[in-house]
């Protein structure tokens, strides 16, 4: 294959002044990368086997192209092997519908950050983590496909903190956030085949959110798994509670199939967690005293009678707004569950691609 | 100080996308706005609330307009849609944005 590349060519004489130069030029949010050289470069696009001139789409806010060719580079540059870069691709065609709203998601003060799920056969087959320590390090491939999503974001988007990413507190996936999903482990349907593909399919669910928030949830009843769950949700500070949208639920096995063995659903689990995360108006005057001035109301007055007290608001306006993931290791003695927070309905909303490998 | 043959360098690629941006030419600026038809179109935060129509308030008393269309967008972290632009850019001279992050 022929391999025409559009990219700027940098001449160094030796690695270091190959990390150095990636600093230098801005190319790096602050971690060393692999020197993107020409070489890896055209082996990952001979292993593609696409256009590299391909341009899956604009990266806001700078609105670039994220041509197959950059992809590759940044891709590269994260530390991916060569089939990796086809998660990577898929995450971008997640990141770039419309309901994601991947140009709010990068600029505004919200610390917001696309988290990958990956699931399906290919999580084991590419060595992503799925057990213990999911959401930390350890793993090349969950690594590698989060640092070439920020570097995209980074060098192709161009949402730099202080100036056109205006995230007040920013988030520490904003250097690498992604996870998969323990298919083992879980005792119900993928989030993938929730979202509509096949139990066969390989797939990157995208999903603007913060930090997992660990949980507790110990070794009770299903209602005290989920009490636990609803609770640390309900918070007044919780930006579902006030802007609605969606939110992630992650259940580490021992949780999911305890749940699962009592009979459960993944449907009635939603539906309970819907039901009871909840912030009483009472509660809520505390964090917004006005919100009876047409100018000061929060988002949900829209939905709940202020003047009674005793009115809920439901953190997650629906069950389907729960995205629920079975991730992480057994657990110990007891379960430990973690909840995401999101940007509401703002964006960021969970978005499912299928990965397309090479024939 | 020499410097090494290309061919034994090391070549990087530049992992940077300019963007390929259309030229508009903007609109000009109104002299006057009595006698103009103005629109406001407010991004619906509510921080920004009580200035956008404060500034509204103050701006319609002071002038005298044609036509005043009030839009607010439906979801203030995205793009207003393009109906709502399109609304107007046929229905108004100007346009305030604004407020609130």
């Amino acid at each position: 294959m022929n391999i025409q590349l559009k990219s700027e060519r940098v001449y160094v004489d030796s690695v270091e002044e190959a990390i150095e130069i990636c600093y230098q030029r801005g190319w790096t949010d602050g971690l060393p990368v692999v020197p993107p050289t020409e070489a890896l470069v055209t082996q990952a696009l001979q292993y593609l086997k696409r256009d590299p001139s391909e341009s899956i789409g604009v990266i806001p806010p700078k609105n670039s192209p994220a041509t197959v060719e950059r992809i590759v580079i940044n891709s590269i540059m994260g530390g991916c092997l060569p089939n990796y870069i086809p998660v990577v691709i898929a995450a971008v065609e997640a990141m770039l519908e419309k309901p994601f709203n991947l140009n709010g998601v990068q600029a505004t003060t919200h610390c917001v950050c696309p988290l990958a799920i990956v699931s399906g056969p290919i999580v084991r087959q590419l060595g992503f983590n799925s057990e213990d320590g999911v959401f930390g390090g350890g793993s090349r491939a969950n690594a590698a496909v989060g640092r070439a999503i920020r570097l995209i974001m980074w060098n192709i988007g161009g949402a730099h903190p202080g100036e056109i990413d205006r995230a007040t507190l920013g988030h520490p996936g904003k250097y690498a956030y992604c996870i998969a999903e323990n298919a083992d482990g879980n005792p119900w349907e993928p989030i993938h085949v929730e979202k509509g593909l096949k139990p066969e399919d390989n797939a990157v669910t995208m999903f603007g959110c913060e930090a997992p928030h660990h949980l507790h949830t110990g070794s009770g009843t299903p209602e005290q798994t989920l009490d636990n769950i609803a609770d640390a949700m309900s918070t007044i500070g919780n930006n579902n509670f006030l802007v609605g949208g969606e939110i992630l639920v992650v259940m580490c096995p021992r949780a999911a199939n305890s749940i699962a063995h009592a009979g459960w659903s993944r449907g009635e689990v939603k539906e309970y967690i819907h039901q009871n995360a909840v912030v009483t108006v009472a509660r809520a005057r505390k964090r917004a005293p006005h919100m009876d001035a047409a100018t000061d109301a929060p988002h949900w007055t829209k939905f709940v009678e202020v003047a009674d007290a005793d009115a809920v608001v439901h953190v997650a306006r629906r069950p389907e707004d729960i995205n629920l993931v079975v991730a992480g290791g057994w657990g110990a003695a007891g379960s430990f569950c973690a909840v995401c927070p999101s940007w509401g309905y703002l964006g960021g909303l969970a978005q499912t691609k299928p990965i397309q490998m090479p024939s | 100080m020499a410097t090494k043959s290309t061919s034994t360098r090391i070549v990087l690629l530049d992992p940077l996308s300019e963007a390929d941006l259309p030229t508009t030419n903007p609109a000009q600026r109104i002299a006057d706005p009595n006698g103009k038809a103005i629109g406001f179109l407010f991004n619906g935060h509510n921080a920004g609330a009580l200035l956008f129509q404060s500034t509204i308030e103050k701006m319609t008393k002071r002038f005298s307009f044609s036509s005043v269309v009030n839009r607010v967008k439906a979801n203030l972290g995205a793009p207003s849609t393009p109906e709502t632009i399109g609304e107007l850019a046929s229905t108004c001279d100007t346009v305030v944005l604004g407020v609130g992050a």
